[in-house]
């Protein structure tokens, strides 16, 4: 089975690559594992290991070749086998089996129609026609052996059994003009399970994204191998190809870091109340085995100041402010490759109890690598906590489409002031990172009080 | 229940509505003479049970439906057999320009209860008397187009047919006149209008009708074998033609073919598709598909004649590159 080799995509930002030299000579042997071409990107040379065994049939980018990710460098066969027919190729000659160390003869396969048909026009028989229905074959690139090339339905079969050895490869094509080529489904669940479509390689004819795609994308198992995976270790020490997750990271917050206006805004909130109300609802709470963390008590606290401050449950559209009907909290939860965003839907409505049982489900699945469809994604506005590495404070990187993000320190014994003395309180730095395009730093101020003023007195939480 | 052929359900349509309206009467060529019942044997036997109702007629199409317009217009409901579609052509200024317009242009004061029954379909009877022109008579406004695949549904459909106020043109497939299938004793309609899932499934939507329902579900056959299930809505009524079904489906699968016999180009196939694209536009992962029959004269071969038209092969052939993201 002939087996294609492409130029592998080292990194998300590699759009072609250089052919340094080739390790094997065509029709020369090569076994699956073998470093068979070096490849220069603009950062580094790697080796390109074959991935299937056979004979190294065909070389189709010369060394010093600048290639685009993707495109097909030469291919790995058995030795006599016949070839599908590559793209721009003219028809070679018949195959004969050789022995020769010589690149072998390549086989005919049917070529592309190009000296009969006018076009516009194939000049196929009906039959042909129906057969070329039938086996799913483009009459177009179908050559005729009948009366003025007409295509008889022996060609249609001839070319559709010398085609289908191309399909082993999963077919990546990245459109040339760059529009992202979708399926409508497609598009419609990329928006709701917020995916970048550009980010996701399509399966479909010419590259298009179909929804089983996006679900691929989304569950963070891509539905065919990254074409990295294939490329032997690089040479050089440490270099370590991007995860699909930091991939995703590095696009994200780059676009969030470059594309919004941050501002930042830090209170101090004094927790012992909410530590202590925590306490007596895990009390009451401990029968049914269920915790109430102190996060959940923010995202309840977020979730209503929210409702409170419309304006920042909301995203930039370009040339309008669009506020959302409802508030979903995003909570950042760490992984051991990077972090993911969770999503505790209309957090204003639930009640802690319920928003801790969710937060823990969610928190699992995604550690777990099994999140669901709307585990993650849809939110209005994130939380990022840090409390429990006993940071004090920090800025986090607003989330689009988010208008702002919470990042929460660690609840600390602080001396404070109080009625003019000296007193311990925990206390908790939370700071908004704001989108200045949507809302300024008063209107912050004032959503930031207010997470801090429910927090302080807590039983507006419960009640 | 009993199993009975479609032109039995048919036979039993027209007699129990014959018994029940005396103002139901049927006209066509040799339908008495010929044999006992048409070409096709559907009125065998009821010349005798309805005297004088059933007669035949000169071999004129143009008149027979004319004859029926008139009868119709004064108040009766006949049901006019053209022994074949094939035929229809000669009667065309009456279908288009008479029995679908007169309700329209006498501004509802006059109906047009008749029935226009008719085989469309093949059997080594070449180019001329091997037609199918659903999608013709489906794009007359004014006219009302069923085209059952069952014997219930023929049966269920032909009852309203004759029981409606406008004209109906009937479709009857030559190859389903010998198909079996259950049909209740006991009266039953099916209304006109209101399509129907034949086989429940989740993978693809497949959009059809008539002689291609039975060829879809022998197709479907093979595909459950392989673990595909296609989620199948048989139209039933082509005019007027309900897609909610379809629409509803292809909201759950995402994916879509329409299989016809007819003529691929201008046929009831971009027809289906367009309207489901219209509706369902975000629901698409891929574009809606058609399987339809070859766009030539018919060949009189019968090996050319079996590679004109579609058969279960053929759609299992659109579902597998449909599933393979091949459209």
């Amino acid at each position: 089975m002939a087996t294609e080799i492409t130029m592998p995509q080292m990194g998300f930002d590699m759009t072609e690559g250089v052919i340094a030299n080739w390790l094997k000579a065509e029709g020369e042997p090569v076994n699956k594992g073998e470093a068979i071409a070096e490849i220069e990107t603009d950062k580094t040379t790697i080796q390109i290991e074959a991935f299937g065994s056979g004979v190294l049939r065909r070389i189709l980018a010369q060394a010093g070749a600048k290639v685009p990710v993707g495109d097909v460098i030469g291919i790995i066969g058995e030795p006599g086998e016949a070839l599908p027919p590559v793209k721009g190729e003219s028809a070679a000659p018949a195959a004969t089996p050789s022995t020769s160390t010589a690149a072998p003869p390549v086989a005919a396969a049917p070529a592309p129609a190009t000296e009969t048909a006018p076009v516009g026009m194939v000049n196929a028989t009906p039959v042909a026609q129906r057969a070329a229905q039938k086996l799913g074959v483009d009459l177009t690139s179908v050559k005729g052996t009948g009366p003025e090339g007409q295509i008889r339905k022996e060609d249609v079969e001839a070319f559709a059994a010398a085609v289908p050895k191309l399909e082993a490869a999963p077919a990546q094509v990245t459109p040339a003009s760059g529009r992202v080529i979708a399926t409508p489904y497609a598009k419609k669940i990329a928006t709701e399970q917020n995916v970048d479509l550009r980010e996701v390689k399509g399966s479909g004819p010419e590259g298009r994204i179909v929804a089983a795609d996006v679900q691929a994308y989304a569950s963070h198992a891509p539905s065919q191998p990254v074409v990295a995976q294939r490329v032997a270790a690089a040479p050089t020490a440490g270099r370590k190809p991007l995860t699909r997750i930091r991939q995703t990271i590095a696009q994200r917050m780059t676009q969030s870091k470059t594309t919004v206006p941050h501002f930042y805004i830090t209170v101090q909130v004094e927790m012992d109340a909410a530590l202590k109300l925590r306490e007596q609802i895990n009390e009451a709470l401990k029968s049914e085995n269920i915790k109430v963390s102190v996060n959940d008590l923010i995202v309840r606290a977020t979730a209503m100041a929210l409702r409170r401050f419309p304006n920042l449950n909301a995203s930039f559209a370009g040339d309008a402010i669009e506020q959302r009907d409802q508030v979903h909290i995003g909570v950042a939860v760490a992984l051991p490759g990077g972090l993911v965003t969770v999503t505790v839907r209309d957090a204003d409505t639930k009640s802690l109890k319920q928003i801790a049982v969710e937060m823990v489900a969610l928190a699992t699945r995604a550690r777990d690598g099994k999140a669901q469809a709307g585990d993650m994604g849809g939110q209005t506005f994130t939380i990022s906590n840090l409390g429990m590495y006993g940071v004090e404070s920090f800025v986090a990187i607003v989330n689009p489409p988010d208008a702002g993000i919470l990042a929460i320190g660690a609840s600390t014994p602080t001396p404070v002031v109080r009625d003019g003395q000296m007193v311990i309180r925990n206390i908790m730095h939370v700071t908004l990172s704001g989108d200045h395009r949507v809302t300024d730093g008063a209107e912050g101020a004032q959503f930031a009080n207010e997470v801090k003023r429910i927090l302080e007195n807590p039983w507006g939480l419960v009640l | 229940m009993a199993e009975i052929t479609y032109r039995e359900a048919l036979k039993r349509a027209l007699r129990e509505e014959l018994a029940r309206d005396p103002e139901v009467v049927v006209w066509g060529e040799d339908i008495v003479a010929y044999g006992g019942g048409g070409a096709y044997a559907v009125t065998a036997g009821l010349a005798k049970e309805f005297p004088g109702r059933i007669r035949d007629t000169p071999i004129a199409e143009e008149a027979i439906v004319g004859v029926g317009i008139g009868a119709a217009m004064g108040g009766m409901r006949p049901v006019v057999e053209l022994m074949t579609i094939n035929f229809a052509l000669v009667a065309w200024d009456q279908i288009v320009n008479h029995a679908a317009k007169q309700h329209h242009m006498f501004n509802g004061t006059i109906n047009v209860p008749m029935v226009m029954r008719s085989p469309a379909g093949f059997g080594r009877t070449a180019a001329t008397h091997s037609q199918n022109f659903d999608a013709w008579l489906a794009s007359i406004p004014g006219l009302k187009v069923a085209a059952p695949a069952t014997p219930y549904d023929a049966k269920g459909l032909l009852k309203t047919a004759i029981r409606d106020n406008d004209p109906v043109f009937f479709i009857e497939h030559l190859a389903l006149y010998g198909t079996r299938g259950e049909v209740p004793d006991e009266e039953y309609l099916i209304p006109l209008g209101v399509s129907e899932r034949k086989h429940a499934g989740k993978d693809v939507t497949i959009v059809t009708w008539g002689r291609m329902l039975v060829e879809t579900l022998k197709a479907v056959k093979t595909l459950s074998a392989e673990g595909i299930e296609p989620d199948v809505i048989d139209l039933r009524t082509l005019r007027p033609m309900d897609l909610s079904l379809a629409i509803e489906s292809l909201k759950k699968t995402n994916r879509a073919i329409v299989v016809e016999e007819g003529w691929r180009s201008v046929g009831l196939g971009a027809e289906v598709a367009a309207s489901l694209q219209e509706q369902a536009f975000n629901y698409l992962d891929a574009p809606v598909a058609r399987v339809a029959g070859l766009e030539v004269p018919m060949p009189y071969a019968r090996n050319l004649e079996h590679a004109t038209l579609p058969f279960a092969d053929d759609v299992v052939a659109a579902v597998h590159a449909m599933m393979a993201n091949k459209y």
